[in-house]
Order: structure tokens, then sequence, then C-alpha cells
């Protein structure tokens, strides 16, 4: 295979693969984050479809644990509820928690209820207060609302962030190939004098902008793939991490890929 | 057409009654306003060889330049293969291009890619595939004794071989037009008969060569072309070479 009619940028653009591949990373991480986070947090919110949720919270010698496990057991017990169950922890619970009344500090757990009967939650505080929980009821469609309202805000971040990932990258490869296209104009009036095509050096480029695109989003993508294990292993930030999350972060490998091919021949004419 | 000599090989098709060259009241100025050709004139038949003598700074270079489509004229009619350059669209242009082989000076190489892959950067970009070429290339760079060399980088080369470069990538894929500039400083004594031999074999293939020269024993025997003060005037073959 021929090698490339471009000269590298030399230690000038030496900085180009670096910058992209810790923007790959970053990208990467925030994806299997993101998966990670919505699939622990939709699940809670569709076991909202029942008639109300519930806070407890450790007080006195009682854990914020083991408060909500007898508040599971007492609510499922009392006449008209079909169902209580514990909540997982998830994403936007600590904000549902909150517009409960939760106290700030509080350690807070949910319980979801389902009965027939609407409006319920004054019933629910009524037996949580005759049973000693720290506690508090809220209508579903209240809750669910709060909880929609807090993963769309962390929707609205997955999106917001890897744009700006995006754009940032977009920067790095156009600064990248109008050193190299400065460094290499002699190159290249010299293979237009032999015959190259403009489409024949936006090739050249193209080519050379994905494979750095594609190299770095790999070295991105795998190491955020080892940095969020490494997390998992350290206990996590919150979010367990599935087997299944850690594949969102192939996509960079593609989309640093494109950024170079699409960004480069735009800036090297 | 398939002309060989010492073991070179140069492919011609064919060779136009056209004049490969001509230029009518041709004129160059460059951005500040400063004329460097001013109306000239003069044809190169087809198979023709020709010395373009002239001072420093005199536009000599810039005339190879606007043969090989490097420039545009700022006015009057410059032909080229019998196409008007001005008319040229950038896919003509391009074809154009390929048919016209250029050793400019000061020479340019891709410093990164060997001897070899700098003389096959015409088949190269003519879109062959390297099987093809190979043999060409070996050819024209032992005929241009740098066969030895031909793994080593331009930067490792003498100035005379890379001259020689400069030339070898410039007849590699057998132009119709070979235009060869004069190295700074100009040639030695040996290297400036060694390369009017060469020339001289490659013109027989039927190319036009027009050859910078400033040495007068470079241009015995063959048509001149003097350019002084940005206009240029043509002399008959000196009988004494």
């Amino acid at each position: 295979m021929s090698r490339s009619l471009l000269p590298t940028g030399g230690a000038a653009t030496a900085w180009a693969g670096p910058a992209l591949s810790l923007l790959a990373l970053l990208g990467a991480l925030l994806a299997i984050l993101g998966a990670a986070a919505i699939r622990q947090g939709s699940p809670s919110d569709s076991r909202l479809a029942g008639a109300a949720v519930v806070v407890v919270w450790g007080h006195g010698l009682e854990s914020a644990d083991a408060a909500q496990a007898r508040a599971a057991e007492i609510l499922t017990g009392i006449g008209g509820v079909e169902r209580a169950t514990s909540l997982d922890p998830g994403r936007g619970d600590e904000q549902l928690a909150r517009s409960l009344g939760a106290p700030s500090g509080a350690a807070a757990r949910l319980v979801a209820v389902v009965s027939p009967a609407a409006h319920v939650a004054a019933k629910l505080d009524q037996v949580l207060r005759a049973q000693g929980i720290a506690g508090r009821a809220g209508d579903r469609d209240a809750a669910a609302h709060e909880t929609r309202k807090a993963l769309f805000l962390a929707l609205a971040g997955d999106v917001v962030l890897p744009a700006l990932i995006v754009l940032a990258m977009v920067a790095v490869c156009g600064w990248a190939v109008r050193w190299e296209a400065n460094l290499s104009a002699a190159s290249l009036a010299l293979i237009r004098q032999f015959g190259a095509s403009d489409g024949f050096i936006r090739g050249l480029w193209r080519r050379r902008g994905a494979g750095r695109g594609f190299v770095c989003g790999l070295i991105g993508a795998a190491s955020a793939v080892i940095v969020a294990l490494i997390w998992q292993a350290r206990g996590g930030l919150g979010v367990e991490i599935g087997s299944l999350d850690l594949i969102w972060a192939g996509p960079w490998v593609l989309i640093a890929g494109l950024i170079g091919a699409l960004t480069t021949p735009g800036v090297a004419r | 057409m398939s002309t060989s000599r010492d073991g070179a090989n140069f492919e011609r098709l064919g060779v136009s009654s056209q004049p490969a060259v001509r230029f009518d009241a041709v004129s160059l100025r460059r951005d500040n306003g400063g004329a460097v050709l001013r109306g000239v004139s003069f044809a190169l038949p087809p198979g023709s060889f020709h010395v373009l003598q002239g001072g420093p700074r005199t536009g000599k270079t810039s005339l190879l330049r606007l043969i090989c489509l490097a420039e545009s004229p700022s006015q009057g009619t410059a032909q080229v293969l019998g196409r008007d350059v001005q008319t040229l669209n950038r896919r003509e242009r391009v074809d154009m291009r390929r048919r016209i082989g250029a050793a400019l000076e000061p020479a340019v190489f891709i410093e990164h890619l060997s001897v070899w892959e700098n003389a096959a950067l015409g088949p190269r970009l003519g879109g062959r595939k390297p099987a093809n070429y190979r043999q060409e290339v070996d050819e024209v760079l032992g005929w241009l004794g740098l066969a030895k060399r031909a793994r080593d980088l331009p930067s490792d080369l003498a100035p005379a071989e890379r001259s020689r470069l400069n030339l070898a990538r410039a007849v590699a894929d057998a132009p119709e037009i070979l235009l060869v500039d004069e190295p700074p400083g100009g040639h030695s004594a040996g290297d400036a008969t060694w390369l009017i031999r060469r020339l001289d074999e490659f013109h027989r293939t039927g190319a036009a060569v027009l050859l910078v020269a400033s040495d007068p024993t470079l241009a015995a025997g063959h048509h001149v072309l003097r350019l002084e003060d940005g206009r240029i005037s043509v002399a008959d073959p000196d009988p004494a070479g």
C-alpha cells in the first residue's frame, strides 16, 4: 500500500491525538454513565403507575433501609392497598424524595404503593404516623411528574455535554489540519502540479482525518471502559454500570472517525 | 510509439501537428502590479528542443510556470497542447497537467517519501496501479543514475542528485512537453554535458523540450529563446553545435 502523500504535522500537531483521545474518553464515559442511569431511572418511573409513592427516612435508631422495609410491609397490609414495593435507588429518586418532603441531608428511600383508590396519600400518611415511621406519601401524578422532570434534566445533560464534546473535537481536528495544511503547502502545490485534482487532495485529508479520529476514538472509548470498570470495582458513583452499558462507548469510535473525516477537507483547501 | 534508450522506455501515443506551446502577447503581472512578462509571443512545435536563456529575474521560471499551468497569464492567449489555458475547466486542467513534465527549481520533494516514490509521483497521481509503473520508474531512475538511491530519502541526496531526481519525476510519466529549469547556481560543466545528453535522448521520443540554461554551451545545436526585460526573442540553432 502506498504511503500518504501528505506529510505529518510533526511536533506542531502532536497534541491533537491526545486531545482527541481525551475528548473521546469523556464522551464515551458520559455515554456509559448515561446509559446506566437511564436504565435504572426508567423502571423506577414505570413502577409509579400505581396510586402513590412514599418517601421514608431513618429516624432515631431506625436506619433508612430498615424504615423502607418496615413501611413496605405495613403499607401492604392496610385495606385497599394492592401492593407496596421498596424501590431500588434510581435516577431522579433523590429529587423525588426531596419533592415529597424528605429532610435535606436525610438518607431517603422510596416505596411504591399500588392502590385502586385515588388520593390515597392522606390515608398513607396517617398510617405512617401511627406506626412511628418517618415518612410522607405523595399522590402518583405529582410524584411521576417530578421523576420525569429529573429524568428529562439528566437526559438534557446527556445531550448537551456530548454536543460540547463534539464541538471541541471539530475544533481540535480543524486546528490540526490548518497547521498541517500550512506545513504541507509546498507538497500540495507539487502534487497539484503533477495532476492531483481537488477531489483527490480532499480524499487525502479525509483519509488522514478519519484514520486519526478512528484511532483516537478507539483509544478514548477503550480508556472509558477501563475507567468505568475501575469505578465500578471501587464502589461506583451511585449508578450501577452493567455490561450492556459499556457498549455505549462504541459509537464514540465512529463519531471521532466521522468528525475527523468530515472536518478536515473543509479547512484544507 | 515506444522508444528505448539506455534502459528507459517512454510510451507515447502519437505526436500532434499543433504547436506544443503557443503564446500570443502573453503578459504576467504580480499582485503588486509588477510586470514579470510583457507581451511574450512564441511557439514550440511538437517534438522541438528549445533552450531558454536570460539573465537573473527575467521571468524564465515564471514562463515555465505558465506553460505547466501553475499560473495563468494576466493578458494574452496561452495555448498548451492545442488548448487555450484560460478556457480549461478544472477537470481539463488536471488532465492537461498530467501531459506536461516540469522539473522546476528550487526542486520540492515529498521528503518523507523515498526517491523511488517521489519519482513515481506522476504515474501514481495518474491513477495507475504500482504494478503497472514499477518497471518504468525503475528504468527512469537507472537511466538517470539513481537506481542505487531508490530507497533513500531525498534529503540524503547531493544537490546534483536532487536535480536528477527532479528530472526523473518529470519524465516518469512520459510527458508530451518537458520543462527543465536551471538549478540555483547553474550546472557544473560535467553535469551540463550529462544533462544535455539525457535531454537529447528524451527529446528523440517526440516530446517538446524546453530547457532553461544560462550556460551558452548548453544551447549549442538547439533553438534558443532569449528572455530579456520581460520580452522574448527567438534565435535559430547555433550551427557550431
